[in-house]
């Protein structure tokens, strides 16, 4: 991690920001058309390559998804069988059915899932907003939480604190999603009741802005806290090694030497170059909030994409997980190209790449 | 800078207090709830982990779209919670002419959920959209091709003609829909969602509400015939994860939940308030040989073992099998030893092997008639077929499927000690395989319908592929005694007539051994007891209570006045917690203000 970091120049540091700024300006505004030119067509190229993949790839599961649906199906017939075949022209030639695929995709219909028979946009735009919700506030959370001890951590590197907390949060990280969600449903919600054991509102909710606003509040707290436990420590190793790097640079001895409280130059000098690197990090998270998480939404019933495709794949639901695959890639290819972008103004030299 | 900072520091305080008020709000809140805790009582709660996406009922498939149905309509004629049999529904009598071509049924005095009445108008609307919707007919091309002609004679008199004698009519339980609300979708009913909350149907539930993935809410229809249901609402609650549904069980956050394992039914036999139910399932688990694979004009294809056609070595396999080894040591003793393709569930229609033809383990029966039929023992320890074939079988195993990969090891044991060998094969295409003919025996499992008429046809003649593979023949079996019997039980409508014929071809099943039906599983449940009396199970003799056919044991719960309590616990335990957070919250505060202090100097 720490080499990783390494390869990022702090852009801060004086003889870079000084020494570019002139003659660099100049041919900035041609130099950037090319350069988001660039980058936007390696993310078409990508696309593209989802777009073949994404039909292809689900057809190597072995389960054909019409005879699961017979094994549970109460009136299962072979006239029904036939019509479902047919219905979701599963009887047609490979090619035809890619064709087919590849033109109502691009004119923005991804088909009808095969278990629910309705539109799978419809199943995606149901199920996208909780999953942006649970996904988006722990992001939030750990990128807070995983930055502020990452810095904290660096900056009394070797102490108790560092050792510390560097422990816990890769512990966190490494135990099962699964494991760590189940706990805290049988400690807070079997044993104590403080919280639901899942779901993001109740039955029982009156269908009123404020109550269903608290009584999803209070179905969040455990699957959001789940999630943030598990995810912070990559933001805080990060934040961790690029703090050190700073660290050791003389803009920080002077910040020092002018007798700025310690708190202030870790704040206002080295934690701000320090967050450099790890914005492609972020982008890259901001681009797998749609993911979702699957085993947290399977833990505590969150009505999430993540869930959706797990569930999609036992079956398999193959217009569903064509939709998913298509929308999680797409998201992750576009937040990096927004993180590339963002890189020409919050990076000078990646100008000159 | 000095009003900067005063900002920052007010914004840090105000931070702070949010993060103080936000979970004690959060904890407030089951107090909130408690208020109208006669409501929560009123309330049943069963956990499901399907999705409803379509309310249409013509086109729903899987299981909780059928308890919708099953809860939400009235149809007909329903299967009776005693066992399974035709009982009044819509229809307070019917009776079918000498030819077997005409059924008259009467309906009852009744209304729809929003109280306009239920008319043979509307039962003939009905099958108005079953036969003329594209997508609907094509579904239930079964039904279309059987029915001629649906007629309301009078408001309360319907007559349907069919194209030859059958029991579908009385056994299919098919929903019937108001007319009043599904012309105004002439000619698009495929097309619609059927999705205006509430819902109007006819049966003891109303779905008035549901979100994705979250719950279905039903209110009871105090107008059902059979009278109110015994709770105000009925609520299905979402669990993806079984364990989470336990867990809620025993919070008391649902009442009824099913599907369970094994060691969550231990886990939660003998805890006090809750009730577990371990029933038989309409389903089995079976052994099926490549009775030798053929189209059906006669073409052999496949590399099928030949011996596995001789009806001896068959026998001698069933007699090397322990079914209860089988159900004690792999299920955990969950499960009935079975016999044929009618689960004991349907106990009207059931068969049960008499003294001499039953089969029991008997390594050296099983001997004896492998020796009998001129299977002689090979030196090493193999048999060897009359034309000198070794009797070395091929057994597809579903690769990553626990039960039966242990349960194949025991099989292989037995078999071993007959002579017989078996080459595993582990495989997530073990049934194409089959299909295409290649494997001489594999497990199958499916679920049974009141009327077996389908499974039973997919052990007819009629089944064997056109062109290899394919087909829907479980196991290349063709007989035509057994086509016949088929085909008269289907059209046979005196139930003790049609119970007869049915053992016959049980018989022939056991016997002739194209499959060896190993156990009937079976289904585990578990119930909230302390809140919930009166649950009529189905069959009401040590039945189940989920997965039956009809709205019995919904409609039949009724609150034992006993429920809740819980909540006044919880709500002090979460003031507790919320006083507890609240306290680290300021400790951390205190102890990061000394820090800076340290730090300072």
């Amino acid at each position: 991690m720490a080499n990783e970091a390494a390869t990022y120049l702090p852009a801060g540091s004086p003889e870079d920001s000084t020494g570019d700024a002139g003659p660099e300006r100049r041919r900035s505004t041609a130099g950037f058309g090319r350069y988001v030119l660039n980058r936007a067509s390696g993310a078409v190229v990508s696309l593209v390559a989802v777009l073949f993949t994404g039909f292809f790839i689900f057809r190597i599961l072995p389960r054909d998804p019409v005879e699961q649906i017979m094994l549970n199906t109460p009136n299962a017939t072979p006239e029904l069988e036939a019509a479902l075949r047919s219905e979701f022209g599963l009887d047609r030639p490979l090619l035809v059915q890619f064709w087919e695929y590849l033109t109502n995709t691009l004119s923005g219909d991804l088909g009808v899932s095969i278990q629910y028979q309705v539109p799978v946009t419809q199943i995606i735009a149901d199920r996208l907003w909780p999953t942006v919700l649970l996904s988006g506030t722990a992001l939030v959370l750990c990128v807070t939480v995983g930055f502020s001890q990452g810095a904290i951590a660096a900056w009394r590197n070797g102490s108790k604190f560092d050792k510390r907390t560097v422990n816990i949060a890769l512990l966190l990280y490494a135990a099962p999603a699964f494991w760590v969600g189940m706990i805290a449903i049988i400690v807070f919600a079997r044993e104590l009741r403080l919280f639901p054991t899942g779901r993001m509102v109740s039955a029982t909710t009156p269908n009123e802005f404020w109550p269903r606003l608290l009584d999803t509040a209070h179905h969040m707290v455990l699957p959001t806290l789940t999630m943030s436990a598990m995810l912070y420590a990559g933001y805080l190793l990060i934040m961790r090694a690029s703090m050190l790097d700073e660290m050791g640079n003389d803009y920080i001895t002077t910040a020092r030497a002018k007798g700025l409280r310690d708190a202030v130059v870790r704040r206002k000098h080295a934690m701000r170059n320090a967050l450099l690197p790890t914005t492609t990090l972020v982008f890259m998270a901001i681009g797998n909030v749609i993911n979702g998480a699957v085993f947290t939404e399977t833990v505590f019933t969150w009505p999430g994409l993540g869930y959706t495709f797990f569930q999609a794949i036992s079956v398999p639901d193959l217009p569903v997980l064509q939709g998913l695959f298509i929308v999680f890639s797409a998201s992750t290819i576009l937040a990096n190209l927004t993180a590339d972008i963002l890189y020409w103004f919050i990076d000078p030299r990646s100008r000159k790449a | 800078m000095i009003t900067r900072h005063r900002i920052r520091r007010l914004s840090r305080w105000g931070v702070a207090g949010l993060a103080l008020t936000v979970p004690a709000a959060l904890f407030v809140l089951p107090a909130q709830a408690s208020e109208d805790g006669d409501a929560a009582e009123n309330r049943l709660f069963v956990a499901t982990d399907q999705s409803v996406e379509n309310w249409n009922p013509f086109l729903q498939i899987y299981f909780i779209e059928h308890q919708f149905r099953q809860v939400q309509y009235e149809p007909l004629i329903r299967h009776s919670a005693e066992d399974y049999t035709a009982t009044e529904g819509l229809a307070e009598e019917w009776e079918v002419s000498d030819d077997g071509l005409t059924w008259t049924f009467t309906l009852r005095e009744t209304v729809w959920h929003d109280e306009q009445p239920v008319t043979a108008d509307d039962v003939e609307y009905t099958y108005h959209i079953i036969l003329n919707d594209e997508v609907i007919s094509a579904r239930s091309a079964d039904t279309v091709e059987l029915i001629e002609s649906v007629e309301a004679v009078d408001d309360r008199t319907v007559e349907i003609r069919i194209t030859e004698p059958s029991v579908t009519l009385e056994l299919s339980d098919q929903v019937i829909v108001p007319k009043h609300i599904w012309e105004e979708h002439e000619g698009n009913w495929s097309d619609w969602g059927n999705d205006d909350f509430p819902i109007i149907g006819s049966g003891p539930w109303q779905a008035v509400a549901y979100e994705t993935d979250q719950f279905i809410r039903y209110e009871a229809n105090e107008n059902y015939w059979r009278g109110a249901p015994g709770f105000d609402e009925l609520i299905f609650q979402y669990y993806t994860e079984p364990d989470t549904a336990v867990a809620g069980l025993e919070a008391g956050e649902v009442d009824i939940v099913g599907n369970l394992n094994e060691a969550q039914v231990r886990r939660l036999d003998g805890m006090e308030g809750i009730t577990t139910v371990v029933a038989p399932n309409r389903a089995w688990l079976a052994l099926r040989f490549n009775t030798g694979a053929r189209t059906i004009d006669g073409q052999e294809f496949g590399q099928g073992h030949p011996a596995l056609s001789d009806v001896a070595v068959r026998q001698a396999l069933h007699h090397a099998i322990d079914k209860q080894e089988l159900i004690d040591r792999v299920r955990g003793g969950f499960g009935e030893v079975a016999s044929s393709i009618v689960p004991s569930v349907f106990g009207a229609i059931y068969w049960e092997p008499d003294d001499d033809v039953r089969v029991d383990f008997d390594l050296e029966e099983a001997s004896r008639i492998l020796d009998e039929a001129g299977y002689a023992m090979g030196d090493d320890g193999i048999r060897v077929s009359p034309d000198g074939d070794p009797l070395v079988f091929s057994f597809g195993i579903d690769a990553g499927d626990a039960d039966r990969e242990s349960t194949a090891l025991f099989i292989e044991e037995w078999f071993s000690e007959i002579g017989v060998g078996v080459e595993q094969v582990i495989s997530e295409d073990v049934h194409d395989q089959f299909y295409a003919g290649d494997i001489d025996f594999t497990f199958t499992g499916w679920g049974i319908n009141p009327d077996p008429t389908y499974n039973l046809i997919r052990q007819t003649c009629g089944q064997l592929p056109e062109e290899p593979p394919g087909g829907n023949s479980d196991a290349f079996y063709c007989n035509e005694h057994y086509d016949n019997l088929v085909a008269q039980q289907a059209a046979e409508t005196d139930p003790e007539a049609r119970a007869e014929i049915l053992a016959e071809v049980q018989e022939i099943l056991y016997t002739d051994a194209p499959l060896i039906f190993l156990w009937y599983p079976t289904v585990m449940e578990a119930y909230n007891s302390d809140k919930i009396a009166d649950v009529t199970f189905q069959p009401t003799d040590g039945g189940m209570i989920m997965g039956q056919i009809g709205p019995w044991a919904y409609h039949s719960a009724a609150p034992t006045g006993e429920g809740g309590g819980g909540l006044s616990t919880s709500v002090l335990v979460g003031a507790g917690a919320a006083v507890v957070l609240g306290a680290a919250v300021a400790g951390v505060g205190l102890a990061r203000r000394r820090q800076t202090a340290d730090d300072r100097e």
